[in-house]
């Protein structure tokens, strides 16, 4: 099968599970009817994309906060930073690296094996990549950015093989920050392979909104199977360095952007999919959004998907007419 | 040799905190996109958390003081916002941080309507005991970041030129004493760009009676400094921490106008020791034959949660006392 298609890894948290988080941020609710809104509203993200027909699916995240703070309040050595401003109105906390980073136990693989048992469909794994955990960390103790990374690549290793051992056959090991400084791009690819080297599963990285222009076809030794890449939000313009380098790896190719309020057509998704189409083949091309989707309503996170599904299958549909 | 020594951060603060009372902005704008506030109380709410910032600032014992850039979307688009001639698009990361700009377009020639920053300006003035620096980002780093269809950012920091100096004018009729240019991108370069001379001639010819300066950080600018040492300005602020490569350059070098030493890291929760960057700072002054000497933060205090920008505030003004601090 091919043009599959999948989700970067956040869903928007519905308002009754914020306003839960707020209630327990201020001790008026116990974990355990934290965890219950937490399960009932990824429970609704799986049906959701099981009901569109997405063929690779997510847990959303729901029990998340910021996808490296989440990682940082499950291990030692860490603590978290008040808000911090990202872009606009978006704020996020922060690891603090304060000592040596453990990891006491598996930190995802319940989520994981809870959200496989509702759905035939595959489910994918998610950690955040140890590159990115440690730029997004203010570090306090290692005093280098390359032993800082490699701790936390030490931890997502343990981490990624006990989601295998789960039985996870997608494991995403996201890398945003990656962009970040094209000269450490041998430290990204040196932490990460230590996390994906040997994985008994296919190996993910997403990343986004940097200037790839100086990273590629560099980036294409990153060691994993699949690249999922922002594409919408930059006007596809990877597309021309494509051509000129060809693609090597599978491509996650975002077709709707995740940044603005403004529903895709369908018209609009399934041009920019014949467009990654020109350069990459479809058994090597999966479809999803740019980035996660926390940042948008529930709403307008859903119609987006939708978007993205009914196009994906009326591309689907043209490409097994010519067969 | 006697140091004075001044201190004051280097242009943004953080606009949130994490109490109740520190959410006001974030609060507003998100009522606001809810259809729930007007953008008269957005303004409010910018003003409120401008003063807010300008407090700290005085509180900690610092000798200079910004707005905070409370009001700006980010570095790059909140002047271009203001100008004609862009357009505003998607999402760019900015320098090798975890946050982002909205990338100014290009969409016709550029020119200066009205003042942008100069309201914000004069609110934080009326608030403020010390003096307020106002903060431009400069011709060659918005060029630098803007979607040029096919124009050179070279002509485009040409282009672009006129409408900086006319805000550098309206600032200086406004009575700004302290006017500083942002030129991270320099950093990105290894011989300095004609048009930054350019700029730096205008705006000097522009400024009154201000004293102007110009900020380079994101990096070390060593084979840069000779020739920035040589601009018409009255302050250069450097980054030390992640352009502590500057300092060997920077020891050899006999500036003609004070420094502004960006010595605090305002990248990392780590709080310096203020008899450490005393040291620093006197080993710089001392090697530079400097008299004079500001001290600031490395960049935004913007990457740092409010709490620990507030620490960092404090280091500042010790760090200047023991050098030999107050105006």
């Amino acid at each position: 099968m091919s043009l599959l298609t999948t989700h970067v890894g956040s869903f928007p948290k519905p308002p009754e599970l914020q306003r839960a988080r707020t209630k327990f941020s201020k001790g008026e609710i116990t974990a355990e009817a934290l965890r219950e809104k937490e399960l009932a509203a990824t429970r609704e993200w799986i049906d959701f994309q099981e009901e569109i027909g997405l063929d690779i699916l997510v847990d959303g995240e729901q029990y998340r906060g910021d996808m490296a703070a989440y990682f940082a309040e499950n291990l030692e050595g860490t603590t978290t930073s008040g808000l911090v401003r990202s872009y606009g109105n978006r704020y996020y906390k922060k690891p603090i690296v304060s000592g040596e980073l453990r990891r006491s136990g598996p930190i995802t693989v319940e989520w994981w094996k809870t959200v496989q048992e509702w759905t035939d469909k595959p489910v994918k794994g998610m950690l955040t990549g140890p590159y990115t955990m440690m730029d997004w960390s203010f570090d306090e103790h290692y005093g280098s950015r390359r032993e800082c990374a490699l701790a936390f690549a030490r931890i997502l290793r343990d981490e990624a093989r006990d989601l295998a051992a789960a039985g996870a056959k997608w494991i995403q090991v996201d890398e945003p920050a990656l962009s970040a400084r094209a000269d450490e791009l041998p430290l990204v690819i040196e932490s990460l392979g230590i996390v994906t080297r040997g994985l008994p599963a296919k190996t993910i990285t997403h990343t986004c909104f940097g200037n790839y222009e100086q990273l590629y076809p560099g980036m294409l030794q990153l060691p994993v199977d699949q690249i999922d890449l922002e594409m919408s939000n930059s006007g596809l313009d990877l597309l021309e360095l494509f051509r000129k380098y060809p693609f090597t790896k599978e491509l996650a190719f975002g077709v709707v952007d995740v940044h603005t309020h403004v529903i895709e057509s369908k018209a609009l998704v399934v041009e920019r999919i014949q467009r990654a189409l020109q350069v990459i083949p479809p058994e090597r091309l999966y479809i999803d959004p740019d980035c996660g989707l926390k940042t948008r309503t529930v709403d307008e996170a859903k119609a987006k998907m939708r978007v993205l599904a009914e196009a994906a299958r009326e591309v689907r549909a043209g490409l097994a007419a010519k067969e | 040799m006697a140091v004075r020594c001044r201190a004051g951060v280097l242009n943004a603060y953080p606009r949130v905190g994490d109490t109740a009372e520190d959410q006001l902005l974030r609060r507003t704008l998100a009522r606001r996109d809810a259809g729930e506030a007007t953008d008269v109380e957005v303004a409010r709410a910018e003003e409120t958390v401008a003063e807010a910032a300008v407090q700290e600032q005085e509180e900690a014992g610092l000798d200079w003081v910004t707005d905070g850039q409370v009001g700006w979307y980010d570095p790059v688009s909140h002047i271009a916002r203001g100008l004609e001639g862009f357009a505003i698009g998607g999402l760019l990361r900015w320098f090798d941080t975890n946050t982002y700009i909205r990338q100014p377009e290009r969409t016709g020639p550029v020119r200066h309507r009205a003042p942008i920053t100069v309201a914000a300006f004069e609110h934080a003035r009326r608030v403020a005991r010390k003096p307020v620096k106002a903060v431009l980002a400069g011709p060659w780093t918005l060029a630098a970041h803007t979607k040029l269809d096919g124009i050179r950012t070279e002509a485009f920091a040409e282009e672009i030129l006129p409408a900086l100096v006319a805000e550098v004018r309206a600032l200086a009729a406004a009575g700004a004493t302290h006017i500083q240019i942002d030129e991270p991108s320099l950093t990105l370069e290894a011989t300095l760009p004609r048009e930054v001379r350019d700029a730096s001639e205008a705006f000097a010819a522009a400024k009154g009676k201000a004293e102007l300066g110009l900020a380079v950080y994101f990096g070390g600018v060593p084979t840069l400094l000779p020739a920035l040492l040589e601009l018409p300005y009255d302050f250069l602020s450097l980054d030390l921490v992640q352009g502590a490569a500057t300092l060997p350059a920077l020891r050899r070098s006999r500036p003609r106008a004070p420094l502004h030493l960006g010595l605090v890291d305002a990248r990392n929760t780590r709080l310096e020791d203020p008899s450490t960057v005393a040291g620093t700072l006197r080993e710089i002054a001392k090697a530079t034959n400097s008299s004079e000497v500001g001290i600031t933060t490395s960049n935004s205090l913007e990457f740092l949660p409010r709490n620990r920008a507030r620490d960092k505030l404090r280091i500042l003004a010790m760090a200047a006392a023991s050098v030999g601090g107050g105006a």
